[in-house]
């Protein structure tokens, strides 16, 4: 009988993390001010956190937590503010007050989403969506090479949760990421939830989705609850971030670890916090796929 | 139709009251394919992404207003400040500025005078919060100066530092806000001219009563007037002025940041 691989077993080649940054244990979740003492005081079992870095732009006492909790666990920065879809240039002060908290904090991956936030001087404070043509793939490119330029290192996008489609469309939206890492030499974060979202909201089938991502690109993943909202006769999925991971993105995400390998994974919650418990429990069950997937990979390979 | 125009029609969509939604403009609707749930509940969608996520930001931002009157008359009031004065960076826990201009334009709240100035102090608060981490000056640095050029140094405040003058009580206001129980209901029939120093020494912010004196001092010392003539046109003003006990003090409360 094969014994379980345990977590500081599975492969730890993470890709577009910094080799000196590397994490021992696969799983995350995101850092919360509701949480920060508790973690600080008893540091759960965790591989990492991750943290939207706009939160600690300025000072305070949030950056005070951060340093703290810093000591004890890797974290990453996942951006929503760098609208790297806007068709305009990323914001520069943007860009120096990120890449500060990058010298300071050492993440060990760095990310951003697929999507738009601002248009002329205004920023709108959402993910919001795109058209998949040629204009955008091209203006999305810029925009990442810019931030990479910055940054002096890769970033990672995220596949976004839309409620509009567009009639445009040049592509599916999996070829626009891989278009995206060939031409920038960026990677992805696989939003596993969204994908779902995606599928049911614009009847897109998963599977194909995943099959379609290549995945050397992949360098994390994100699972999140979402909800189910009534749109006349019909339902709409919102990504809210408020939620246990549903069975169905579990699923899709066993899927996708069989598949692309055994990536670090994030439990997003972002509103109606629960206990940290619920939370280390929901990134036990990442681990504990994770580490199934792992076993049998190397039991088929042994048999 | 090019990106650029898409998201400025898009951004025009957000911020207008949810019923225009449906007054969108042909050829923006004809972006969009429908499916099986019709556009208006798609664009509803991200309209109270939009403008909810940033009325719960001026809700966590200006807890006294919530207090003063009520959710439902704050986000109300939020949604026409955020229809005109949308975020211009992404860092949105700081959003909130000119929200005390606003409400005083805001004629639902012409009847509470002072909530314009409760603004104030919670934007203050706010900044504070979010301000910049500098070091105070050290109490010897002064000393360290020749005597003769003294006079000429430039003593700036905190980065977090705002003063705040107002014909209100905002003090009692605040502590009956966040405790009734414990705090007598300020009296807001006269007028009670307050000035205040908000400052975040280290992670706590504090708020701090002023003399007139030392108000008129600090301000002078906020505008990058030289420390000698800040001095001589507050002495001038207040001649009882006392600037070796004023600098003691807001040594001590980390008032200035280091030279």
């Amino acid at each position: 009988m094969n014994k379980l691989v345990t977590s500081h077993e599975v492969p730890r080649a993470v890709p577009f993390c910094p080799p000196e940054l590397s994490i021992d244990d696969p799983v995350g979740i995101g850092l919360r001010s509701p949480h920060y003492q508790e973690i600080i005081d008893q540091p759960p079992h965790l591989g990492w956190l991750e943290v939207h870095p706009e939160n600690y732009f300025g000072g305070g006492m949030h950056r005070h937590y951060l340093k703290q909790i810093r000591q004890d666990f890797p974290i990453s920065m996942h951006g929503v503010g760098l609208s790297l879809g806007s068709d305009q240039s990323v914001d520069e002060e943007h860009l120096r007050q990120f890449k500060e908290l990058i010298d300071i904090f050492e993440p060990f991956v760095i990310s951003d989403h697929v999507s738009w936030s601002a248009s002329g001087n205004a920023h709108l404070n959402d993910l919001l969506p795109l058209p998949y043509t040629q204009e955008t793939l091209n203006r999305l490119c810029e925009n990442i090479d810019r931030t990479q330029s910055y940054f002096g290192r890769k970033i990672l996008v995220e596949n976004p949760s839309t409620y509009l489609a567009f009639n445009d469309n040049e592509m599916p939206e999996y070829e626009l990421l891989n278009a995206l890492c060939e031409k920038t030499g960026c990677g992805l974060l696989l939003d596993i939830n969204n994908i779902y979202v995606q599928s049911h909201n614009h009847g897109i089938d998963p599977i194909e989705y995943i099959d379609n991502i290549k995945p050397e690109t992949v360098g994390e993943m994100h699972l999140a609850g979402h909800i189910v909202k009534n749109a006349g006769e019909h339902t709409i999925l919102i990504d809210s971030h408020n939620q246990l991971v549903r069975n169905e993105v579990w699923d899709l995400y066993e899927y996708a670890v069989k598949r692309i390998g055994s990536i670090p994974t994030l439990i997003e919650w972002d509103q109606d916090f629960p206990p940290l418990e619920t939370l280390v429990e929901e990134a036990g069950r990442a681990r504990s796929i994770i580490e199934r997937v792992t076993a049998g990979k190397q039991s088929n390979e042994a048999g | 139709m090019k990106l650029a125009k898409f998201q400025k029609k898009f951004k025009e969509t957000m911020f207008r009251p949810v019923r225009e939604i449906q007054d969108c403009e042909a050829d923006f609707k004809a972006l969009f394919s429908e499916g099986d749930i019709p556009l208006d509940e798609r664009l509803k969608v991200y309209h109270n992404n939009v403008v909810g996520s940033l009325s719960e930001v001026l809700r966590v931002t200006f807890p006294l207003l919530e207090n003063l009157v009520g959710e439902d008359f704050l986000r109300a009031m939020s949604r026409e400040f955020i229809f005109e004065n949308p975020p211009t960076s992404a860092c949105v826990h700081m959003y909130g500025a000119g929200f005390d201009d606003f409400i005083k334009t805001y004629e639902l709240a012409k009847s509470l005078p002072y909530l314009a100035d409760v603004a104030t102090l919670e934007l203050a608060l706010n900044t504070a919060y979010y301000a910049p981490d500098d070091v105070a000056l050290a109490p010897d640095a002064l000393a360290q100066i020749p005597p003769e050029t003294l006079g000429d140094v430039v003593l700036n405040l905190r980065s977090s530092a705002t003063l705040i003058a107002s014909s209100y009580p905002l003090e009692s206001i605040r502590s009956f806000c966040l405790d009734a129980d414990n705090n007598p209901a300020p009296d807001l029939t006269e007028e009670h001219t307050c000035r205040l120093l908000i400052v975040r020494p280290a992670l706590e912010v504090n708020i701090i009563s002023l003399p007139e004196d030392e108000f008129e001092m600090l301000r002078l010392l906020q505008d990058k007037v030289p420390l000698g003539d800040a001095v001589e046109k507050t002495m001038a003003a207040f001649p009882t002025f006392d600037f070796t006990a004023f600098l003691q003090k807001h040594t001590v409360l980390e008032s200035f940041t280091s030279l």
